[in-house]
């Protein structure tokens, strides 16, 4: 998602800066001029590089500062079209879902690109109704989106008190489904859960028929078995009168979402 | 005043970008990194410290690049993966393209190269850091029983 950009640029050193040594001045005027905006077809730039060429220095006519022609580079942050990112679920409404990377915040998965099966509640939460159950896209939830577009929108004219910052750089993106065809996602079984009291009542045919063809190839049920494929997970084991519950829960999953997957045996 | 030269003069994996900070003087002490790097720069310190890139190092991503030759991945694609080190199929099956037709699957004869792709990246590249509420939910839900697999 960050690439480097070789800029060239006339750069006028004003004259409060001549006690300081050249490079290290005109570095500071680059960061000054660039760093924390967006270049319109560019990015964002996070930091200058390293400054690869220095010339000129000439004074012109009516003017108090030297003026420079330097070539740089510069660290800019730019998904590129198809790229996956991980990123936080901040806000959520009709138009859709508004994600954050901490650093930077104009992340737009608009209704469209939602997974079909999505429907909005009442408090602006999107909730995708699959095969499998119900998927609520909470807030602060970490999700993985792919990048479809970059927009740069210029600059409006005249703003509404109350509107949304403008926000220079956006990217769309979509909130990818499992693909169609032979080979499914095996981890489409997602289910958000704050305790296993939340998790619904197995049912056996279901559970054992997903247990044998996805889960097999990578988790064993028998005793003392060893682990196949996969960390961090934890088999529980729960006795109750007759039954017994197996419920697979996978921690620390990107998406910090868990899945379970429970068949009464 | 400016002409870009080059848009893009080369792509950066998330692990050289924090190296490129760290070695600037940015660190997760936010007035620590005052006086070395701008706070937007350590805005982006402070999240590229919580993905996969913060345990990474220069020879893990090596051994990767060279064990993952036989897959004939993009260039973009293994970029992706060495930034998001997806560790199980549903992550990594958006990241391939035409991933059906690319890397042969055949159950009869054994060969499933997307997990072997899984494998490669789980054994190579290290995890990402464990984050505070994933930790505390492992604890919460340990049941008082003996668990069956060990971890």
């Amino acid at each position: 998602m960050f690439c480097l950009s070789l800029i060239e640029h006339n750069l006028r050193l004003p004259p409060h800066l001549l006690n300081r040594p050249l490079v290290d001045a005109i570095k500071d005027e680059l960061e000054r001029l660039y760093l924390d905006k967006v270049i319109t077809n560019l990015g964002l730039c996070i930091s200058v590089y390293d400054i690869q060429s220095l010339e000129g220095g000439f004074i012109y006519p009516g003017e108090g500062s030297s003026t420079y022609k330097v070539v740089f580079r510069l660290l800019i942050f730019r998904p590129f079209v198809g790229e996956v990112i991980c990123a936080k679920l901040k806000a959520s409404d009709a138009t859709g879902l508004h994600l954050t990377l901490g650093f930077f915040n104009d992340i737009h998965v608009p209704v469209h690109l939602l997974p079909k099966e999505s429907e909005v509640g009442e408090d602006g939460i999107w909730v995708w109704k699959h095969e499998f159950g119900d998927l609520a896209m909470d807030l602060d939830e970490e999700v993985n989106v792919r990048v479809t577009k970059i927009n740069y929108p210029s600059s409006p004219l005249e703003q509404d008190a109350n509107a949304q910052p403008f926000a220079p750089m956006q990217i769309i993106a979509k909130f990818f489904e499992k693909k169609r065809g032979k080979r499914k996602g095996s981890v489409t079984l997602y289910r958000s859960m704050a305790s296993f009291g939340e998790a619904p009542p197995g049912d056996l045919k279901a559970g054992e028929k997903i247990f044998k063809t996805k889960c097999v190839q990578c988790h064993t049920v028998e005793k003392g078995a060893g682990r196949k494929q996969g960390q961090q997970t934890h088999l529980i084991l729960n006795r109750s009168s007759n039954l017994i519950r197996h419920a697979f829960i996978l921690n620390r999953f990107p998406t910090r979402l868990l899945k379970a997957c429970i068949f009464v045996h | 005043m400016r002409r870009r030269l080059q848009a893009n003069a080369g792509a950066l994996t998330n692990y050289e970008v924090l190296e490129f900070l760290r070695g600037r003087g940015a660190t997760s002490d936010p007035m620590g990194c005052l006086g070395a790097v701008t706070p937007s720069e350590c805005k982006v310190y402070d999240w590229l410290v919580q993905t996969a890139a913060c345990n990474q190092t220069k020879e893990s991503i090596d051994e990767f690049l060279n064990k993952a030759e036989k897959f004939k991945l993009a260039k973009a694609e293994k970029l992706n993966i060495i930034n998001l080190r997806p560790s199980n199929l549903a992550i990594i099956d958006p990241i391939i393209e035409y991933g059906e037709k690319r890397l042969a699957k055949d159950e009869a004869k054994g060969i499933d190269e997307v997990q072997e792709l899984v494998g490669l990246v789980l054994e190579v590249l290290p995890p990402p850091p464990p984050r505070p509420e994933d930790e505390m939910q492992g604890q919460e839900e340990m049941p008082t029983e003996k668990p069956l697999e060990e971890d």
